[in-house]
């Protein structure tokens, strides 16, 4: 019987001008999608291979210069000596967030934040993200039309209409009395169609994405792509079937089509527009970290202080690190130096609890919007294709704990030595900490893309469930 | 008879259990949309202010210092929140909110909200001129889908035109209907708006901000109206309801939710924006064309003081009757003057020009041309972001002549220890930015208010050719 529906339903679909346009509609905008995804993971990787390797060459040019005034025997000078350890201090190097193969999959906000940063030993981390990269503001509200956007935003408009109708449809031109007049189970039959009609979505938009991504060169069968690509395409079959479920108890409950398409419109507007939006007010208001505008003011206020006490700020930064005093008079500029980091360690010290407000608060909307999340299936899914894609929020936070980290690591070596005001020597160069990133492990990733996918289970289920009960009281 | 057509009509949305529910959902939301709105106004709003009396307060009492480390210090200026920012606040959150002012060069405005948010905000926010934008379109989908076309179903649409109703006056009827019910919802926001605008008190526009919302309220009342036509041409031109209200539905997620995705894509590739870093590079290497003042070995500073030795008839710069340096820092910054204007000016030219490519989408997809309008009006788009930029670089001017004109008449030449005091400090003006006004914002929202005057006319007149040609059957 299920076979006969199966082979039906195709015979229809075949014939339905309307579905097939609907197809073809969806899949040319995966096409796009996937061709505009493929072109800004282009332009930015070949972006961030630029600054690494002007960095590098930089970077190499002074190394070179150094040997070559070392052998020279000439004495250090003020300005532009690589045997100064401010100067190497200062220039600092670049630290990037190199884009994955599969970046294709979902923009997400990573055309907004930083991938890369300047780290230094006298820069602060937060000024490293007080700016967003320079886009047309329009374009940054917006947001990309990427993947991630034509799954999580019109794939269910695309399932709903090609669904809606298939039930009330029937019962309004009479087919149903027909079928249960042949001892068709309802249920059944209905939920065969709608899997035929989810399968063909899913195979057209699984299709389409793998063969424009081999088109545009995307390297998606690599090792390193291959569980990334197949998770998403469990995700989206995931997301498929939550979409079914949904318009299964739509077709369920409507008598008639119209009404159907409304209750569906109903639900996508429901948990794609407006649950997430009032979720973003509300996490935006309730729980809005401590504004940057708070953080500028109370820095300024600390860096006047620890400037109107230079003396004091000095002698206290001696205190605290006796083995940075010099041992005779220090000269101006070891004078300087020293009272520079000591008003920055100041700083510091006061700003801290604005500072430790922000983070805490930061942390509790991250925590809100990860508990949150789970009800609303859409923000889910997109957190998971930015954690497939590598241009998720959570990604850009592990960069940033590692740009502090190295901030830390530069300082830790730099400061004593610039306190002491040591010439720096070719061989220390080697021991500078390395500006590295390190991707998360591919289990901690999979943990919370497997969290997206059961949860999508679970609803698809429990909608499932409450269209079966509400079927079996149809006449 | 049009006022009969309408009377009936409206009876009949008002029955309707479907659109009454929608229409409470749109009211609460509407309610959620301008509290949630009002407290954020509010928080922003004193946490801004505050920030600047208090960056005035910490300018004033920076002690005796010298005056170029002062200008090496600077101030921060921070940007003080639209009136309108609660019914729209616009790009506001992806635009920066504080820039320091300093010597040598101009800074980006930094700390946009947008920053500390994560990627959920591509999701939207829940604010009226959203709701207005995307969920009032909707309602009156859903309120004029089965005008005709469900009328024509039933068979009613026979009879009415039988008994000798005419095709227009059932279209000025069901419009006029259709307007009048869901029209409350817009006029619902309206008075919201003006409530909450009169209760913030004085405003930085000087009270213009209910004349902006009076335009505001036309361009929406424009936007709603195109949406009823072309829903009641499509009603009057397809045989099924259904078909009607999948088209309708088909091009309002079109309109509202996918064009604004694919403008980012068309704007680039008609003009490019510079990177960051590119910018600041190409900033930086402009400004080293220039001497900055620090440099005495420079070629310009060395023949500058050479001429000014001979004017003065001195043989060293120590007898000159004014300190050299601070005359040279100052001279220093005029020259870097037009690269700094260049610069920025070219950027936000670029920006203005994608926008303007942007808005003439409009065409197509009418929410590019409202969402442009009411962040326009409501006073929290690029333009009005420039403007404070602008007025943010003057004060840097200013700050940084005042600086330097102490310097130079003040202190003597190699004196490295001279200070200035508080006096000096309160030479420099308190920022003070007022919002242009009203008819400031109008000039600049002129395409867009055109574009929805075209839409709403060439939808107009689709419904009346639709109708004109109206079949029963």
């Amino acid at each position: 019987m299920l076979r006969y529906v199966i082979q039906m339903e195709f015979r229809t679909l075949r014939r339905d001008r309307w579905a097939i346009g609907l197809l073809i509609l969806l899949g040319a905008l995966v096409a796009m999608a996937v061709i505009q995804g493929s072109r800004w993971q282009r332009e930015q990787q070949e972006k961030l291979l630029t600054v690494q390797k002007s960095d590098d060459s930089r970077y190499n040019s002074l190394l070179q210069q150094h040997v070559r005034l070392d052998q020279s025997a000439q004495p250090p000078r003020v300005k532009d000596d690589p045997r100064i350890t401010m100067e190497i201090a200062q220039q600092g190097r670049i630290m990037t967030l190199p884009p994955l193969d599969t970046s294709v999959l979902a923009i997400g906000h990573a055309d907004l934040l930083p991938q890369q940063v300047h780290v230094s030993a006298v820069g602060n981390e937060s000024s490293l993200w007080n700016r967003l990269e320079i886009e047309n503001p329009m374009n940054a509200r917006s947001g990309r039309f990427d993947l991630a956007f034509v799954v999580v935003f019109l794939l269910p408009l695309f399932l709903l209409a090609l669904t809606f109708h298939l039930l009330p449809g029937d019962r309004e031109q009479g087919i149903i009395a027909l079928s249960l007049a042949q001892s068709a189970r309802l249920t059944p039959v209905l939920l065969t169609r709608l899997a035929v009609r989810g399968f063909l979505v899913w195979a057209v938009v699984a299709g389409v994405a793998l063969v424009t991504m081999s088109f545009m060169d995307v390297p998606w069968l690599g090792q390193q792509n291959l569980w990334r690509i197949g998770m998403w395409l469990v995700l989206v079959m995931g997301y498929t079937l939550f979409w079914l479920a949904i318009s299964f108890v739509a077709n369920a409950y409507a008598s008639n089509a119209a009404s159907s398409a409304l209750m569906l419109a109903t639900a996508w507007l429901a948990f794609v527009v407006l649950l997430p939006a009032l979720f973003n007010a509300v996490l935006v208001r309730v729980c809005a970290p401590p504004s940057r505008v708070q953080l500028v003011s109370a820095m300024r206020t600390a860096t006047r202080a620890a400037t109107m006490e230079a003396s004091k700020t000095l002698a206290e930064y001696y205190q605290d690190h006796p083995e940075l005093r010099p041992p005779g008079t220090a000269s101006d500029e070891a004078q300087f130096i020293a009272s520079y980091f000591a008003t920055r360690e100041r700083t510091e010290k006061d700003v801290a609890p604005v500072l430790r407000a922000f983070v805490e608060q930061v942390d509790r909307q991250q925590e809100l919007v990860a508990r949150w999340q789970y009800l609303l299936p859409p923000v889910l899914l997109d957190e998971a294709f930015g954690d497939l894609a590598g241009t998720g929020s959570i990604r850009h936070a592990h960069f940033r704990n590692q740009v502090r980290q190295s901030l830390s690591a530069w300082q830790e070596w730099f400061v004593p030595r610039l306190v002491q005001g040591s010439v720096l020597k070719v061989t220390e160069h080697d021991a500078i900490p390395k500006l590295v990133y390190t991707d998360e492990s591919k289990g901690t990733l999979l943990r919370r893309v497997n969290s997206a996918v059961a949860l999508l289970a679970v609803m698809t289920i429990l909608f499932t469930g409450w269209g079966v009960a509400r079927l079996r009281r149809v006449k | 008879m049009i006022f009969h057509i309408a009377k009936k009509e409206i009876l009949e949305l008002v029955r309707d259990g479907r659109l009454r529910w929608l229409g409470a959902l749109m009211a609460l939301l509407l309610i959620a949309a301008f509290s949630l709105g009002w407290v954020e106004q509010k928080r922003v709003g004193s946490e801004r202010a505050e920030a600047l009396l208090e960056e005035r307060e910490n300018w004033l009492e920076q002690g005796d210092k010298n005056p170029h480390g002062a200008s090496h210090d600077g101030m921060h200026v921070f940007k003080p929140l639209s009136p309108l920012a609660f019914f729209d606040p616009g790009v506001d959150g992806y635009l920066g909110t504080s820039v320091k002012l300093e010597s040598h060069r101009q800074n980006h405005i930094e700390h946009p909200p947008a920053a500390d948010f994560g990627g959920l905000q591509r999701f939207g926010a829940i604010t009226p001129a959203f709701l207005l934008q995307s969920m009032a379109p909707l309602l009156l989908i859903l309120a004029a889908f089965a005008a005709f076309a469900g009328e024509r179903e039933q068979g009613t649409l026979r009879q009415a035109l039988s008994c000798g109703a005419s095709p227009m006056a059932l279209l000025g009827g069901k419009f006029l209907a259709v307007i009048a019910v869901v029209g409350g919802v817009l006029v619902l926001a309206l008075l919201g708006a003006v409530a909450l605008v009169l209760m913030q008190g004085t405003s930085t526009g000087g009270g213009t901000e209910v004349g902006r919302l009076l335009v505001l309220a036309l361009g929406y009342a424009l936007y709603c109206a195109g949406f009823v036509a072309l829903t009641l041409a499509v009603s009057a031109r397809v045989r099924a309801a259904r078909s009607a209200l999948v088209i309708m539905l088909g091009f309002w997620a079109l309109t509202v939710f996918v064009a604004p995705r694919l403008m980012p894509h068309v704007v680039r590739s008609v003009v490019t924006l510079p990177s960051l870093q590119e910018f600041d590079h190409a900033l930086r290497q402009g400004l080293s064309t220039v001497p900055d003042g620090h440099n005495t070995q420079d070629a310009y500073i060395q023949e500058r003081v050479h001429k000014l030795l001979i004017k003065h008839n001195v043989m060293h710069p120590a007898d000159l009757p004014f300190n050299i340096h601070g005359l040279i820092m100052q001279e220093g910054e005029e020259r870097s003057i037009p690269i700094i204007d260049r610069h920025f000016g070219s950027l936000w030219d670029r920006i203005d020009k994608q926008t303007r490519v942007r808005l003439w989408f409009g065409l197509l997809a009418p929410s590019l041309a409202i969402e442009s309008f009411s962040m326009s009006l409501s006073g929290t788009d690029f333009a009005h972001h420039r403007d404070f930029a602008k007025a943010a670089e003057k004060q840097r001017r200013i700050l940084i002549q005042t600086l330097n004109d102490d310097m130079m008449n003040n202190s003597k030449f190699g004196d490295h220890g001279y200070v200035a005091t508080r006096e000096v400090w309160e030479r420099v003006p308190e920022f003070q930015y007022k919002t242009p006004d009203s008819g400031w914002a109008l000039r600049q929202s002129r395409l867009s208010f055109v574009l929805l005057l075209i839409w709403a006319g060439a939808t107009g007149a689709l419904a009346f050719f639709a109708v004109r040609r109206l079949q029963p059957l």
